[in-house]
């Protein structure tokens, strides 16, 4: 008798507890706004944020009328994001959902103010994603920047997307993460690096009706903490991506030694090993990259079946890469001041006691190391044809 | 009351204590096995005290004047019953009784009454008639003879002929049986690509025929019993002895016997009898209308049940995994069975789940969808006016009343009414924006995945139905839950004593080798160990 009342109140208990979970977040899809793309930039309130809501097309059973644009804009303001993300629904009939989000883009002047205070938001709220894009717009407003579509995805944020995706096929711009900002910011010995937009003019071919403008994420903004330091452009920023090990392809070009040609070497592969030696108050980097190639183009006649031909090729293309290298660390050094290397997680990792005393001021000690770049190409394929086509 | 109960308690934990916990164990045991002879015992009983209430009726009469008025009087003067006077050319009176449409009219004029004239002009003249000069009249195979008139009823109403002589106090039952039969065809509900097409009868000893041709093995043994006070419906049970599982056939035995009704119709009356579970919604008796899958069975040490009058018969235990066998499954080469066994698993899963984790996905966890995907869907449920739980409701009563009808209405009008469903559903429908193109594309997906376990399409419907409801009240959670509840409660059956979900919880061997997998048959080298508890080896 007891048992059997005990598992009446106990099922009773079970039953009424399914009630009280409810519809908690229960969205019907029609009531939801879809976000492709999150723009913030200053405002005198404070932050104002643009949103690009995607309207979802119509299964068009009837065909013809696909004049009307697919995406809309919403623009509020708050002090915060999520007082701004909120106030959109005071103007815009459909409830932001930002799950979707792919890029999340802000304006330089924020990004010089400090980005970290912005970023609480992504890592707190669930809709957002730390996998979002994070973008940093230069020389224009971000909600100047969203409208810009000029691919063959019509709308802005997939657009952006498709075109963030193919730094690893030029590996002269980076694809930044907000948990990549995240990491590198909470990390002393490494400073964050942020992929940059810019709107370039486009030129105008043919008579059909086009975009007057297009985006390039060529180029890298530089952090020093979660602060704006400065841009790399294309060169220097496939600079960077030799010393961390980014680069996955694209073409180095280098001139041909003993002729006036030029010599196209497409990576297959590299590869970076960095090192660190301290003696005393000396800071010895060492930057090792080892390339593997295959010759894209050579506009001059040379004998490519001879192997010390090929040496010698792979001397001059090691020599070039050797010098962007410099380059970009030299830039980084004296003008930013900011390891966005990761040489002090070297430091942390080899000499832990002395990285306690260094790593509060690592940025000035990293800005007077001396690095050393050792580069080797190695050309393992010349392709279709052993024979230049210049006679 | 309270304290009665505790004061018992009490006292047994008091015995308890003393001995060891084997020895309880025993003792137990020892008790169950008591019970179960207590129990035969009983059933033997019962047997007995049926045979005597034959006894105490009626005997045949000598005069066959006498039979004929009792005969009548015991048939109310049914219209079928036939009875068929004559007499022989030395003038003896013979009264010959059968019920129209029972008996074979072709063997019972050559082989009975054209013999019985013919062979008696040869007897002497005032020979002593008596049973056994009788029955060499007769050129039927089985003859016999009874003086108790239950069983001339009985018999007669079984498809015997019975024969009175005058001054023969003994009633002669010639087997004659000849009744409208069905052919053995394909049965339409189980028809295979690969394998046996031929299909159970309604007549019990064509099916038991067809069985022992099967099995030509002298351990096939047929146990008979008649089942319902009205109709006495013919009932066998059917197992190879040396490989049934004894315990099971020990249960299927006791419940037949317990069984206390005036009629069995179908093998579906006996199921709902004997099954364990009747309030849950999966069967714990298989059913089946094919020879080899029933002889398949019971190698595999099952009891199967067969009645007269219904082409199904039934195996036990049922296990999970036989609905989503097929005999298909043992005919074709291992690697293909194995991949058609996944898909098995997955049309399941996906006839159950798909409808609800679309509503679930699209109410509750819109960032799980894929940009593009969720933009077609919203793009395509944008004005359509119900919520998304509601219109996967409307689809899946739309089509399970297309489905019932389909098999309700007559073949003709069948066609015409998929044509309407698809036209109407796929079409119209959409076109007027009452139900979205992806909620039709759905239902109809995990419509035809029904098809594919069609031992558990009636069970997918109902459970589709309730995980709908969870997922559109509370989502992937509520999902997750009921499968939770599901997989409880189908852990929890047992059917005749054999757990439901075997080989696979109690796992055994069996879960690699005929569970996910169908292994090569020289690689089964046992028999399911769940089922078979003595003779496992199957070879080697």
């Amino acid at each position: 008798m007891v048992i059997r009342k005990r598992m009446f109140a106990i099922t009773l208990i079970l039953v009424l507890a399914l009630l009280l979970t409810g519809c908690w977040n229960r969205r019907e899809l029609s009531t939801i706004g879809i976000i492709g793309l999150i723009g913030v930039d200053t405002d005198d309130n404070g932050i104002k944020t643009t949103l690009e809501v995607i309207n979802p097309e119509k299964s068009s059973t009837g065909g013809g009328g696909k004049n009307e644009i697919p995406f809309k804009y919403v623009q509020s303001s708050g002090k915060t994001l999520s007082e701004a993300f909120r106030s959109t629904t005071l103007r815009f009939d459909r409830e932001p959902f930002l799950s979707h989000a792919k890029e999340f883009l802000f304006s330089e002047e924020i990004a010089r103010n400090g980005l970290a205070e912005h970023l609480d938001v992504i890592l707190r709220n669930h809709e957002l994603r730390l996998s979002m894009h994070l973008v940093i717009v230069k020389d224009a407003s971000a909600a100047d920047v969203m409208s810009i579509g000029s691919g063959i995805n019509i709308i802005p944020s997939s657009y952006l997307e498709d075109l963030l995706k193919q730094h690893k096929i030029h590996s002269t711009s980076v694809d930044s993460k907000v948990l990549d900002f995240l990491k590198t910011y909470n990390d002393k010995g490494i400073n964050p690096v942020v992929t940059v937009l810019k709107k370039v003019k486009k030129a105008k071919i043919g008579a059909g009706k086009s975009a007057e403008y297009e985006l390039s994420p060529e180029g890298a903004a530089v952090f020093s903490k979660d602060r704006l330091v400065g841009f790399l452009d294309g060169q220097e920023t496939r600079g960077y991506n030799w010393v961390i090990g980014k680069v996955v392809s694209g073409i180095v070009v280098s001139p041909t030694p003993d002729s006036n040609g030029t010599t196209s070497v497409e990576i297959l592969e590299a590869g970076s090993q960095n090192e660190v030696e301290i003696n005393g108050n000396d800071i010895k980097i060492k930057v090792k990259i080892n390339v593997i190639g295959m010759l894209d183009e050579e506009t001059t006649k040379i004998k490519l079946t001879d192997p010390a031909v090929i040496e010698m090729l792979e001397q001059a293309n090691s020599q070039v890469i050797k010098q962007e290298v410099e380059h970009t660390l030299l830039k980084v050094q004296t003008e930013y001041k900011s390891d966005i290397f990761g040489f002090g997680q070297l430091v942390h990792r080899k000499y832990p006691p002395e990285w306690k005393n260094m790593q509060d001021n690592w940025n000035e000690l990293f800005s007077q190391a001396t690095i050393e770049v050792e580069t080797q190409t190695k050309i393992i394929d010349t392709g279709k044809s052993s024979l230049p086509a210049k006679e | 009351m309270k304290e009665k109960s505790r004061l018992h308690l009490n006292k047994l934990s008091t015995v308890i204590s003393e001995v060891s916990h084997s020895t309880v164990k025993k003792k137990l045991y020892d008790l169950k096995q008591l019970i179960t002879e207590s129990e035969n015992i009983t059933a033997k009983i019962a047997q007995i005290i049926t045979k005597l209430r034959h006894v105490k009726a009626t005997t045949v009469f000598t005069a066959i004047a006498a039979n004929k008025s009792f005969l009548e009087e015991a048939f109310k003067k049914s219209g079928d019953v036939t009875f068929n006077e004559f007499a022989t050319f030395s003038g003896v009176k013979v009264l010959i009784v059968y019920i129209d449409g029972l008996v074979n009219k072709d063997t019972l004029g050559r082989d009975v009454i054209d013999s019985f004239i013919m062979k008696s002009k040869e007897l002497q003249a005032n020979t002593h008639l008596d049973s056994k000069i009788l029955k060499n009249l007769i050129a039927a195979a089985s003859v016999t003879e009874t003086k108790t008139m239950s069983v001339v009823i009985d018999d007669i109403l079984n498809g015997y002929a019975a024969m009175f002589v005058d001054k023969v106090d003994t009633a002669l039952l010639i087997e004659s049986k000849g009744w409208a039969k069905r052919a053995v065809a394909e049965p339409d509900t189980e028809s295979v690509i690969r394998g046996p097409r031929e299909g159970f009868i309604e007549d019990i000893r064509t099916n038991t025929s067809l069985l022992r041709r099967k099995i030509k093995n002298p351990g096939l043994i047929f146990e008979n019993f008649i089942i319902g006070k009205q109709t006495k419906t013919d009932i066998a049970i059917a197992y190879i002895d040396g490989i049934v599982n004894q315990a099971v056939l020990g249960e299927v035995r006791r419940r037949l016997n317990k069984i206390d009704t005036d009629s069995i119709l179908e093998t579906g009356y006996i199921e709902q009898f004997i099954e364990d579970s009747p309030f849950s919604s999966l069967a714990t008796v298989a059913n089946t209308q094919k020879p080899d899958i029933v002889a398949g069975k019971i190698l595999e040490g099952r009891v199967a049940i067969f009645c007269d009058g219904t082409p199904h018969a039934l195996t036990v235990p049922h296990l999970f995994i036989e609905t989503l066998q097929t005999s298909e499954d043992y005919y074709m080469r291992p690697l293909i069975a194995s991949v058609w066994r996944l898909l098995r698993i997955l049309a399941l899963l996906i006839s159950i789940l798909i409808p609800s984790l679309y509503v679930a996905l699209q109410t509750y966890h819109q960032e799980m969808i894929p940009t593009i995907l969720l933009l077609r869907m919203a793009g395509s449920i944008s004005d359509i006016p119900f919520p998304a739980g509601a219109e996967m409701f409307i689809m899946i009563i739309f089509y399970e009343l297309l489905r019932e009808s389909g098999i309700r209405l007559p073949r003709a009008v069948g066609s015409a009414i998929s044509i309407v469903g698809a036209l109407i559903v796929g079409e119209g429908a959409v076109n007027a924006g009452l139900v979205s193109a992806p909620v039709v594309i759905v239902m109809a997906f995990a419509g035809v995945a029904g098809f594919v376990v069609p031992a558990l399409s009636e069970v997918v419907m109902i459970y589709r139905l309730l995980f709908l409801i969870a997922g559109t009240v509370m989502g992937l959670y509520g999902i997750v839950c009921g499968i939770f509840i599901v997989v409880i409660h189908a852990v929890s059956l047992r059917s005749f004593g054999v757990p439901y979900t075997s080989s696979l919880a109690p796992s055994d061997q069996g879960i690699f080798k005929d569970f996910i997998l169908r292994f090569p048959l020289w690689a089964m080298r046992k028999r399911p160990a769940a089922i078979e508890k003595d003779n496992q080896q199957r070879r080697g």
